[in-house]
């Protein structure tokens, strides 16, 4: 099957960013002379041309939601652009972003909660209709005709989706529907705009496995039926599998691949992606996680780690991927927690608390004499450490009673095109 | 993010079922009558409906006319012609307290639902909208809450003089702020919801969010408030009353004839200060009776919604 036609370019996204303000009490803000932030999105690109299907697909927290929602500005973006229908959306506002609305919807993924449960389903769907009633040269929103032509509008529709049978059901409230009827609703209250772009964020993932494959077959129909172009966000592959185009993989608010969904199946290039279809196991990445948030360290997505934001995990990872202080303070803290592996090694190294990181930099104040024992005691560690960090090692040195280890900066990592897919990882650079 | 087990779902969509807000009330009342809650509020509905039926129909009911001055000797205990006695005046008190449920309820009527209709959109605006003018909205009716009610009620009543209506705008400016407050905290949760987002991106104005999609789910808090706020208006205007604030005699009005029955106490006539006491205490803890079930029905209502 030959490569369709790209149709023009309905959505793009130029470095978006979205950082959002981390929550903490007040007084620990007063005291924090920088703003922590969470970097949800970092720098995304991509663009999505009409008709066509792109998957957004990463792990729970990798920012997917966000992206999603800035796209369709629920959310306003920290810095970067986002073009629809060739038009600069980033900064519009007030009415003027009201009546683009009609032309970019969203589906969220809990189809209960994406419906006021006081309002009955024919009136939910028909909504949209009174929202935009002047836009379709109608003045008057109260009179019969309008009320009626509405009417035929959302029964025609949720025949459409397939909520049958519509008279019964346009009367019911959310509550009487089951989770397959109300994820119709939706679609029929976001298809009833007649939408040029449909952004789906985990549109089925809530719905049990049979509904779930009639509600993406209704998906597909429909996006033959009125040319729709789809971003679908979703955390299975499976799902991805079946319905996308294209492939946009996405680790801690970046995209690392983008592709013909296809070829990225068949020939995944970044390690990440490899690891998503299990071609390689993930590291379990909760490890990091919980050693580190105790430590009072801050979480990923707030001081993302250096280089490439995969090489904590990443099975292929290189000496130039990003290696920095606290990665050598983790592999350490797992080290001392072994007994066996550690032996009077905490006498000297730990406890892990007195080690201190910044950026390149992991540094202890040794316990007097031991200077030079602890230097020989890091050394043996590293032995142990992953080959790939231990090179990243630039020296061991020492500074009064202080144990020094400095780590090589990263290499620059830079998107790269390979073959019909742009891939972030240096491994292709 | 597990997907919801079909058996979990249903659980949850059996409580949030049926039409609105009030109807789901109405529906876990009628599910939760043996709990306490269930009790408490249909004892409370008993009480409020049984004094709504006496004032409505207190002149049929009502053996004699509530200021008709019998000349037999004042004081007269309580009697088969005269079920409560009568008062110092002679009047018979059985009337004078089932006219005086009339006006305790008119009263409470007045300032319970003017204190609605102006803390509820209030309270939905400066929540849902926030900034500035939600800061100052706060501050105004935090200083007017923190207030002690009965003084302030004491000073609007005394600048606008005696009278029903006079003494239920007192109880509004009491009220306002609490209605503010509960609709205010409500919208804050109410708004959060993926349903105010959806409805953002169907390219709903505020106005629109706010009538359509979050005033009516905040409405489901109001029965609780109405119901505790009600209590205490009454307790409230039979406290001006007594203070002589309130209304103007010969008004049958129950807190009036208390103050006045007060002072026979000491030469031992109980009846003319027991029975205006009774009928207050009986519609302030019917009244609370509903408030506190309803909070305990509604409360987990709200959090199941939430979850
Ligand atoms: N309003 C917010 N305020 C602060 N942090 C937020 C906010 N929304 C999202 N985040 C954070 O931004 C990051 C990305 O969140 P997002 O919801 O976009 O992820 P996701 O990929 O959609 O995850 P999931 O698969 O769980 O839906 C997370 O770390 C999240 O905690
Ligand atoms: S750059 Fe490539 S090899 Fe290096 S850590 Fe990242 S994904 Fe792994
Ligand atoms: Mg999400």
């Amino acid at each position: 099957m030959a490569q369709p036609e790209l149709g023009d370019e309905i959505l793009r996204l130029d470095n978006l960013n979205v950082h959002f303000p981390v929550k903490m009490p007040f007084v620990q803000r007063l005291l924090q002379r920088e703003k922590a932030v969470v970097h949800a999105v970092d720098g995304v690109s991509f663009s999505i041309h009409s008709g066509e299907i792109l998957g957004l697909v990463g792990e729970s927290g990798c920012g997917k939601t966000t992206v999603g929602k800035a796209s369709v500005r629920l959310l306003n973006p920290t810095s970067g652009r986002i073009f629809f229908a060739g038009q600069d959306i980033s900064k519009i506002g007030g009415r003027s972003l009201r009546t683009l609305r009609r032309k970019m919807q969203i589906i969220f993924q809990d189809p209960h909660a994406s419906l006021n449960p006081a309002m009955a389903i024919g009136r939910a769907i028909g909504h949209p209709l009174w929202i935009h009633g002047s836009e379709f040269g109608i003045q008057n929103l109260s009179s019969t005709v309008f009320r009626e032509r509405v009417q035929q509008r959302v029964l025609s529709t949720m025949r459409e989706v397939g909520l049958t049978p519509e008279e019964q059901l346009y009367d019911k409230f959310p509550g009487d529907l089951s989770g397959g009827q109300k994820q119709r609703a939706v679609i029929a209250r976001a298809l009833i705009l007649e939408p040029d772009l449909l952004v789906v964020d985990e549109g089925v993932s809530m719905l049990d496995m049979s509904i779930r494959a009639k509600v993406l077959e209704l998906m597909l129909d429909l996006k033959r039926q009125h040319g729709l172009t789809y971003l679908f966000i979703t955390h299975d592959l499976a799902t991805a599998k079946f319905i996308c185009d294209r492939l946009a993989i996405m680790y801690l608010g970046r995209i690392v691949e983008i592709g013909p969904a296809r070829d990225i199946y068949a020939d995944p290039k970044h390690p990440y992606t490899k690891a998503l279809l299990q071609v390689v196991p993930i590291p379990d990445p909760d490890k990091r996680k919980e050693k580190v948030l105790p430590r009072g360290e801050v979480p990923d997505a707030v001081h993302p780690p250096a280089g490439c934001r995969f090489h904590p995990r990443c099975p292929a990872v290189l000496p130039s991927c990003g290696w920095e202080g606290r990665d050598f303070v983790d592999f350490l803290d797992e080290h001392l927690s072994d007994p066996k592996r550690a032996g009077d090694d905490e006498l000297v190294l730990g406890p892990i608390e007195n080690w201190r990181t910044n950026g390149l930099v992991a540094s202890l104040e040794a316990k007097p004499l031991n200077i030079e024992e602890a230097v020989e005691r890091v050394k043996a560690v590293l032995a142990e450490a992953p080959i790939a960090m231990a090179q990243a090692i630039e020296s061991v040195s020492t500074h009064k009673r202080t144990v020094i280890i400095h780590f090589r900066p990263p290499n620059e990592l830079r998107q790269t095109q390979v073959g019909d897919r742009i891939v972030e990882c240096l491994l292709y650079q | 993010m597990g997907i919801v087990k079909p058996a979990e779902a249903e659980d949850t969509e059996k409580l949030v079922r049926s039409s609105s807000s009030i109807g789901t009330i109405l529906n876990l009342l009628l599910q939760d009558r043996r709990t306490l809650a269930g009790v408490l509020s249909w004892v409370g509905i008993g009480v409020l409906v049984s004094f709504v039926v006496i004032a409505i129909f207190a002149y049929p009911l009502a053996p004699y006319d509530p200021q008709r001055i019998f000349l037999t000797p004042p004081n007269q205990p309580p009697s088969l012609q005269h079920l409560m006695g009568t008062d110092d005046l002679g009047r018979d008190l059985f009337s004078r307290m089932l006219y005086g449920a009339r006006t305790s309820l008119e009263i409470m009527t007045i300032g319970v639902f003017l204190a609605l209709a102006i803390g509820f959109p209030i309270g939905l605006v400066s929540g849902y909208l926030g900034g500035k003018l939600d800061r100052v909205l706060v501050l105004v009716m935090d200083s007017v809450y923190a207030f002690p009610g009965l003084l302030l009620a004491a000073m609007v009543a005394l600048f606008l003089g005696k009278g029903v209506f006079n003494v239920g705008i007192a109880i509004t400016v009491i009220y306002v702020p609490t209605y503010f407050r509960v609709t205010r905290n409500q919208t804050l949760s109410v708004r959060e919801e993926t349903y105010v987002d959806a409805a953002r991106a169907l390219g709903a104005g505020n106005w629109t969010v706010i009538w359509s999609y979050i005033a009516y789910n905040v409405l489901i808090s109001i029965p609780v408030v109405f119901s505790l706020s009600a209590a205490d208006a009454i307790l409230t205007a039979a406290g001006l009353s007594f203070l002589g604030l309130g209304l103007e005699r010969p008004t049958p009005d129950w807190g009036l004839d208390l103050s006045d029955a007060q002072k026979f106490l000491t030469s031992g006539v109980w009846w003319s200060s027991f029975f205006p006491g009774v009928m207050i205490i009986i519609l302030t803890v019917g009244l609370s009776f509903l408030g506190e079930g309803l909070n305990d029905i509604v409360n987990p209502l709200l959090r199941k919604e939430r979850a």
